[in-house]
């Protein structure tokens, strides 16, 4: 038992006598790689675009105007022909009169005629 | 080491832990300064080969320096350090099984192509040459299973305690003592001639 305990510290010391020196020239290539993926290799807004949430907030704006613009289109094409609101208008229109008379009735002619012999009368 | 002394390191490894966490550039150096060696000597036993070694070292900085910032420092700094390096040490070996392994031929030096250095004076009072001696004792290291080779340089080699050594190869007590124990067996058989 004596001698193997005797012989264990033995190896055991020289186990312990043996090391590998660390180089300096590895933390410089260290440092080099370390500095070399902290240099940006793209433009800052490529990076910018590539961040994930800026992408979800990206894709989630344009999802959003699509849906937007998809219902305002569906609701112009669906009220543009036989709405009431144009049909009120033609109503209007036909009250007023086409030839911008407005429903006044002028003695002598029209109300263009009128506003020749009107100007004239400036003259 | 006394209380204060003990108290003392904690501090400076606390300054050292927080100047990691801020990922500052002269963390690095530090823990190059203090565990550089552990680390290169810890790949040079476990692969063998110098090239090697510091390619491990170097990767083992890298991964520090993108790590350093989630470090909570609940495991010890010195068990984190050579957990990482052993970690990719493992994986070089697990990677050599698929590629030719290294020729190591019998009469080869073992200490350059490892790029290890021993003491002269630790062999002095023995009657066998020094250099004979350990090359001889290199060899049989060599040649252990690689569970019971981590676990004699980390003990021995690198100064580890019991409770380190749980840490960083992540097994119970009673398995790294029974692989020390096994190792040592095989070690002594090894060296009887040269007594």
């Amino acid at each position: 038992m004596k001698h193997h305990q005797a012989n264990d510290e033995r190896i055991e010391r020289l186990i312990a006598a043996t090391h590998a020196p660390a180089h300096p020239a590895v933390l410089a290539r260290a440092r080099a790689r370390i500095a070399a993926m902290a240099a940006p290799s793209e433009p800052a807004w490529v990076r910018w675009l590539a961040r994930p949430v800026a992408l979800a907030a990206s894709g989630g704006l344009l999802a959003l105007s699509l849906a937007a613009g998809g219902w305002l289109l569906r609701g112009v094409t669906s009220t543009a022909p036989e709405s009431a609101s144009s049909r009120e208008s033609v109503g209007i229109s036909d009250l007023l009169g086409d030839d911008g008379s407005y429903g006044l009735v002028f003695e002598g002619g029209s109300a263009e005629q009128t506003t020749i012999v009107d100007s004239g009368s400036i003259r | 080491m006394s209380r204060k002394e003990c108290k003392l390191a904690d501090a400076e490894e606390l300054a050292l832990i927080a100047r990691l966490r801020a990922c500052e550039p002269s963390a690095l150096t530090t823990i190059f300064e203090r565990y550089g060696t552990a680390m290169t000597t810890l790949a040079a036993s476990m692969l063998r080969d110098q090239t090697e070694a510091d390619d491990v070292v170097e990767e083992a900085l890298l991964r520090i320096h993108a790590a350093g910032a989630s470090f909570r420092g609940e495991r010890g700094l010195r068990t984190w350090v050579l957990r990482i390096a052993a970690n990719l040490c493992r994986d070089r070996l697990r990677r050599r099984k698929f590629t030719a392994p290294l020729p190591h031929p019998d009469h080869e030096d073992p200490f350059a192509a490892a790029g290890l250095t021993f003491d002269p004076s630790a062999a002095m009072d023995e009657e066998i040459d020094g250099k004979v001696l350990m090359a001889a004792l290199e060899r049989a290291i060599a040649a252990l299973p690689q569970d019971q080779c981590e676990a004699v340089v980390m003990r021995h080699r690198l100064g580890l305690s019991y409770a380190e050594m749980t840490e960083v190869l992540d097994v119970p007590e009673g398995t790294v003592k029974s692989r020390l124990a096994r190792a040592l067996g095989t070690l002594r058989q090894a060296m009887e001639e040269y007594r």
